[in-house]
């Protein structure tokens, strides 16, 4: 190719007219005024509060500020509806605002004490033993590691089955002689 | 006064005497000393920027963009090229930046041509074998010619802004573009060709 050898004579003819395109009178007089003004205000720039500039992609992209906009009336009309289910009230006397605590029958400690027949005390004693001394400590049951037991070691004889009562106790109050029963339960 | 934009000096990338003394007083601070480099360049920047474009306001508003970051950018001037290349180079980023990111192609907004249009040997010959009606055909003629300029990519049409219409050398244009002469010529070339077909009817 020899750009130079070409036949662009009548394009460059026709492109000589561009230079007789002149912008309007006095423009080029004003403009070192002009460009003068944009260098002081420049320097003097304000400063653009956030919300302003996080607004403004909103403005050159109609179809982004749409988007989020059914997107947050989306949360809002979610929360409105399923959200009410989730902040009924589970005491009507907390809702009420006239006891700060459950019942005292709905408790951890009462619960336990009414399944396992102990008084608030001495279950409190075992709660309170218990994380001197974890369960964890205690030796593993006999059949959960017997050769060849397979899943059959897991499935214990109905026997092995003790009441939560007694795993509770036993299983707080003396770890180093815990029955092997006790702490397996599923 | 209308100022011709082919009244501009001519295109001369090496730095004079003048626009060294200018440029070291501007970086001192000497506003007045910018004001006589912009004078100096500003038919030329804008003339670029406005056929770029095809539009008066944005070429205005660019054009005083590009002498705005200049001055920003005076004091990391070296003066290692200059100052009239320094400046068109950011012009011709700014511009190609623009017009990257105005995604469709924007009204054009057209200057006026100046007297000397009608009386030009070139464009007459051209006219007078067509049309008596001179004026008329001339305003037609620009339409076409700045539609069919637009039809170019942004890279295209600078490479035949600065050399057909601005005069600037293959050598200048590939220092302001980043590229080597052969792509200069190349592309010329290949711009030339796409208006030779856009513009076929008032060539043939």
């Amino acid at each position: 190719m020899h750009p130079e050898q070409d036949d662009f004579e009548s394009v460059r003819c026709l492109l000589a007219l561009k230079r007789h395109e002149v912008p309007p009178p006095g423009f080029f007089d004003a403009f070192p005024d002009a460009v003068r003004a944009r260098i002081r205000a420049g320097r003097t720039r304000p400063v653009i509060p956030w919300w302003q500039r996080l607004f403004r992609p909103a403005q050159w992209r109609p179809a982004l500020a749409g988007a989020c906009a059914v997107a947050v009336g989306g949360v809002v009309v979610w929360h409105a509806g399923f959200g009410q289910t989730a902040r009924l009230p589970m005491y009507p006397s907390l809702a009420r605002g006239e006891q700060a605590s459950a019942p005292n029958h709905l408790t951890p400690l009462h619960a336990m004490s009414s399944v396992t027949g102990l008084g608030d005390a001495e279950l409190a004693s075992s709660v309170a033993n218990s994380s001197m001394r974890p369960v964890v400590g205690a030796p593993p049951p006999s059949w959960l590691f017997t050769p060849g037991a397979g899943m059959r070691g897991v499935t214990r004889p109905a026997a092995a089955y003790v009441r939560p009562t007694a795993m509770v106790v036993t299983g707080l109050q003396s770890s180093a002689s815990a029955p092997s029963t006790s702490t397996n339960l599923p | 006064m209308a100022a011709t934009l082919n009244e501009s000096p001519p295109a001369d990338a090496a730095p004079t005497p003048e626009d060294r003394l200018l440029v070291s007083r501007a970086q001192a601070g000497d506003l007045e000393a910018y004001d006589a480099l912009i004078r100096r360049y500003q038919e030329r920047i804008y003339a670029t920027i406005y056929h770029m474009t095809s539009n008066h306001e944005d070429a205005a508003d660019l054009a005083q963009e590009t002498f705005v970051k200049a001055h920003r950018a005076l004091k990391t001037f070296k003066g290692d090229s200059s100052f009239f290349t320094w400046i068109y180079r950011i012009a011709v980023n700014k511009t190609i930046n623009f017009l990257k990111q105005r995604r469709h192609r924007g009204q054009m907004s057209l200057n006026d041509l100046d007297f000397n249009a009608e009386h030009d040997p070139d464009i007459v010959a051209l006219i007078s074998e067509r049309t008596p009606h001179r004026e008329v055909k001339l305003r037609e003629l620009q339409e076409r010619l700045n539609a069919a300029m637009q039809q170019l990519s942004d890279e295209h049409r600078m490479v035949v802004t600065l050399h057909d219409i601005q005069g600037l050398r293959h050598e200048q244009i590939g220092e302001l573009m980043n590229c080597n002469v052969g792509t200069v010529r190349s592309r010329l070339y290949y711009a030339r060709q796409q208006l030779q077909a856009y513009l076929a009817d008032w060539i043939e």
